[in-house]
């Protein structure tokens, strides 16, 4: 993870946010400091900025409203994740109760076509849209791994699975995106 | 830095092909300035939210604090009943004493009235015979011999107190009995 010096680390954001006097504070520093990396995991999981800013949003209140609950042995850092990948799987089953796990990647996949910032690169798309059609749990695997650069260690506290199953998560995820790519171009 | 390039070469060795391709991929842009005004917006909607849950709390939902001290409340209460119940005990022996005492009163002036309602019916009922006995008596003093009255039983002491002469005669009486 990659640290940023103009941000308070994880242990003083917790102590302001506990004094009641401080708490608005501290908060502001929590949205400050993870607010872009939060929003990147999001927008990869919904697939495009309008529903990502919801989820956003929706995230950060849910966050506060928890922060008491928040156990100080675990990492803040994997637990803000775990509430913004919580939040990004209930926002996609809303949006198509009652559809499968495979509808709602073909949704994501949709959604990312319909996205107006997506730069619109024939392979690339593909590519794009391969990672998208993986199945849930690969996808936000490789997502974490590859664009949050997380340790397998933290995407254990994320996802609570193993990190021998994540290892092969994540090797299956990548082998899936080479053959959707080798299949379609 | 280093676990950049670590993700990368694992990647790499997984698939090269997918790794090229990914580092060719071109990122996705956000409007311009929506990071700069994206805390705001969270702070703002953080803010209602928590006023909303403040409105739940004063409609229905206990106080913040409520179940945390609950424990404390219902512990005093028992403690207070506690106290209670032994006030009302204690008033209650204290009403039974009380009975008790004004019961053994009463019977002490009860006994009193009617042992004096006795003696006054003592009087009363004294026989019409003897009043008459007795009015016959004052009435003929001087012809009558007290001393053989009193030596033959003829008259009791009820009558015979009642004749003012009697104590004077009895007075005598003792004297002679003296004398021997």
């Amino acid at each position: 993870m990659q640290q940023n010096s103009e941000h308070p680390d994880d242990t003083l954001i917790l102590q302001l946010i506990d004094s009641q006097e401080k708490k608005e504070l501290g908060f502001r520093y929590l949205v400050s400091k993870y607010k872009e990396r939060l929003y990147w995991h999001i927008r990869r999981m919904v697939g495009n900025h309008e529903d990502a800013d919801d989820v956003i949003q929706n995230t950060f209140v849910k966050v506060y409203r928890n922060i008491h609950t928040f156990q100080y042995n675990a990492s803040l850092y994997t637990w803000l994740y775990r509430i913004a990948t919580n939040e990004s799987i209930n926002f996609l089953k809303s949006k198509k109760s009652g559809y499968s796990l495979s509808d709602m990647q073909e949704f994501a996949s949709a959604n990312l076509k319909e996205d107006l910032y997506f730069d619109e690169q024939n392979a690339l798309n593909k590519l794009k849209s391969a990672i998208d059609a993986l199945p849930e749990k690969q996808k936000l695997v490789f997502n974490l791994r590859y664009y949050d650069e997380m340790s397998y260690e933290e995407i254990a506290q994320v996802t609570d699975t193993s990190v021998g199953a994540l290892k092969a998560s994540y090797h299956h995820a990548v082998k899936k995106i080479e053959s959707f790519i080798k299949n379609t171009i | 830095m280093n676990k950049r390039i670590d993700i990368e070469n694992e990647l790499k060795e997984i698939s090269p092909e997918t790794a090229r391709l990914l580092s060719d991929l071109p990122g996705q842009s956000v409007p311009q300035g929506y990071f700069d005004t994206l805390e705001a917006q969270i702070m703002a909607q953080v803010k209602v939210q928590a006023a909303l849950d403040q409105l739940d709390d004063i409609s229905d939902a206990p106080g913040e604090d409520y179940f945390s001290s609950l424990e404390d409340r219902v512990l005093n209460a028992i403690h207070l009943e506690a106290q209670v119940g032994k006030y009302r005990k204690i008033k209650v022996l204290n009403i039974v004493s009380f009975i008790k005492y004004a019961a053994v009163v009463l019977v002490i002036l009860g006994s009193a009235v009617l042992i004096k309602y006795n003696l006054v019916q003592k009087e009363d009922d004294m026989p019409v015979f003897d009043q008459a006995y007795i009015e016959y008596l004052k009435k003929n003093i001087d012809d009558v011999d007290l001393q053989m009255l009193i030596q033959t039983d003829v008259a009791n002491d009820g009558v015979l107190n009642e004749i003012p002469s009697y104590p004077d005669i009895r007075h005598e009486d003792n004297v002679f009995d003296h004398d021997h």
